[in-house]
């Protein structure tokens, strides 16, 4: 397994019942998890803890190690950190704490604070969720299984192409890096003759080269996709429809999300 | 050459948008069943050729309307060129640019249903196809874990799925080892069909085929049996 092979591809092998149930069904509750969680307001923090619960019960019957998910969700961190890190410092608000720093302009107030608690909790347990239906289903399926709810077929061939050259991408890129590694020397004297705006040149260069190979080879799978009789129209084999027991069941966990969601924002 | 030809390219030369000649006044019949062997050094417009035998390039418009490309006598022109793309697969050099596809089965029936086949059709033809390359079972598998060896087999898979009576592939050995050199050569050699093969292994043209064609800076300088080389 190639080193691009195992970036890209996070799918976690398995057997259970969240492994082997339908990626269509799988994708539609992920994203209804994910939207239950950001309709529900963070003072309805005993909600939010149902949904942890919730989240991990389906971790530990897919049998997924723990850690896996949460390093994998820890990628998505630094995004939500830039969103994160402005959030304390709000005008409204009560002052809890003045921070030493641009005239005492930092002010820390529990709404603020509150809303950090907001975009914390809500990102980590979405982020939690769509990691682990990464983790339980194959990308191809992930795929498939939006074309069958609709996402148009232009859409899902651009990201199907996407995914199956990133593969030769990422390996083209490493062959480039190391052509250039290897004649990365140290003259015997010790002294790195080469400056940083050098080494910049030369890493932008690397990208120029890439990026004028993948247009060739754009034209070359244009020209084979051609030759195949290709017009315009993407056609595809006739997916099979989704189980009526898979869509009971999810109807049902949908359901649930949603009167929680409504009890959230009722009571609290 | 006795029979009719299959494929005919009459005083075709083709000059590319950059001004550079590729092709000067080549012409090339071949007969059913024949296996050309065109070879030449870089440059020299093999690729050119090729991808003109299914009008993936086309010369201009000629004044007196004679088309420069027949495939079993019909003329390569607007009308014609979908169904001469089913006839003559074009087995391109690079496999990872033919294969774009997330899966190998994807990638079988991308030609079938291009030509509009019904669903069974299309099942069956991947299966025959990967059969014929001895490729059975990989439906499910994906290019990126395929050797070179495997990804040019099913490459040539993805062009026979269309059933077509001529091939034109672009160095099929380059950069096989010995062993998928051999498992290529015997494919190459079981199939039926009409072949022109650019390629550099002069080997493999002294085992598969019986006509060798030596093109020179976009001209036909050798056209005669294998026995010239």
């Amino acid at each position: 397994m190639s080193v691009s092979e195992r970036l890209l591809s996070p799918y976690h092998d398995g057997t259970s019942a969240v492994h082997r149930s339908d990626a269509a069904i799988k994708l539609a509750l992920t994203l209804a998890y994910v939207l239950a969680v950001n309709a529900t307001p963070v003072r309805a923090w005993p909600i939010h803890l149902g949904y942890a619960v919730l989240g991990t019960a389906v971790i530990a019957l897919a049998r997924l190690p723990l850690e896996r998910v949460l390093r994998r969700a820890l990628l998505a961190a630094p995004f939500v950190l830039m969103a994160v890190l402005g959030a304390p410092f709000v005008r409204e608000g009560r002052p809890i704490l003045t921070l030493p720093l641009l005239d005492g302009r930092l002010v820390l107030t529990d709404v603020g604070l509150s809303r950090l608690a907001n975009v914390a909790v809500k990102s980590w347990l979405s982020l939690c969720a769509v990691v682990t239906l990464t983790l339980t289903t194959p990308f191809l399926e992930i795929v498939r299984a939006s074309q069958r709810l609709g996402l148009p077929t232009v859409l899902s061939a651009t990201i199907l192409l996407m995914y199956r050259y990133l593969f030769v991408l990422a390996d083209e890129a490493q062959r480039l890096m190391r052509a250039r590694d290897a004649r990365t020397g140290e003259a015997p004297a010790g002294s790195r003759g080469a400056s940083l705006f050098w080494r910049a040149t030369i890493t932008g260069r690397l990208i120029g080269t890439l990026f004028l190979r993948t247009v060739e080879r754009g034209e070359r799978i244009y020209q084979a996709m051609l030759a195949r009789g290709y017009d315009g129209a993407i056609r595809s084999l006739t997916a099979e429809p989704v189980g009526w027991r898979a869509i009971s069941g999810s109807i049902a966990l949908a359901l649930l999300l949603v009167v929680l969601t409504l009890f959230a924002n009722l009571h609290w | 050459m006795g029979e009719l030809p299959v494929l005919e390219v009459i005083d075709l030369s083709y000059t590319y948008p950059d001004g550079q000649r590729a092709l000067r006044g080549v012409d090339l019949h071949v007969a059913a069943g024949e296996k050309v062997g065109l070879v030449g050094d870089n440059g020299a417009g093999k690729s050119t050729l090729l991808l003109h035998l299914n009008g993936i390039l086309r010369a201009p418009e000629r004044a007196h309307g004679q088309a420069a490309v027949r495939v079993a006598g019909q003329p390569l022109n607007d009308k014609t060129v979908r169904a001469i793309r089913a006839q003559v697969g074009l087995v391109f050099q690079y496999p990872d640019d033919q294969l774009f596809s997330p899966t190998v089965f994807d990638d079988v029936a991308f030609g079938p249903l291009n030509m509009g086949l019904a669903e069974a059709e299309v099942r069956e033809r991947v299966a025959w196809a990967l059969q014929q390359v001895g490729a059975h079972g990989y439906e499910h598998r994906m290019p990126q874990h395929l050797s070179l060896g495997e990804k040019k087999r099913v490459a040539i898979a993805t062009v026979l799925a269309m059933r077509p009576a001529i091939l034109a592939l672009d160095e099929p050995s380059a950069g096989l080892d010995p062993g998928g050199r051999r498992a290529l050569l015997a494919l190459l050699s079981s199939l039926p069909q009409t072949m022109v093969i650019a390629t550099h292994d002069l080997a493999m043209v002294r085992a598969l085929c019986s006509r060798v064609v030596v093109l020179e800076a976009g001209s036909v300088v050798v056209d005669g049996p294998v026995a010239v080389l």
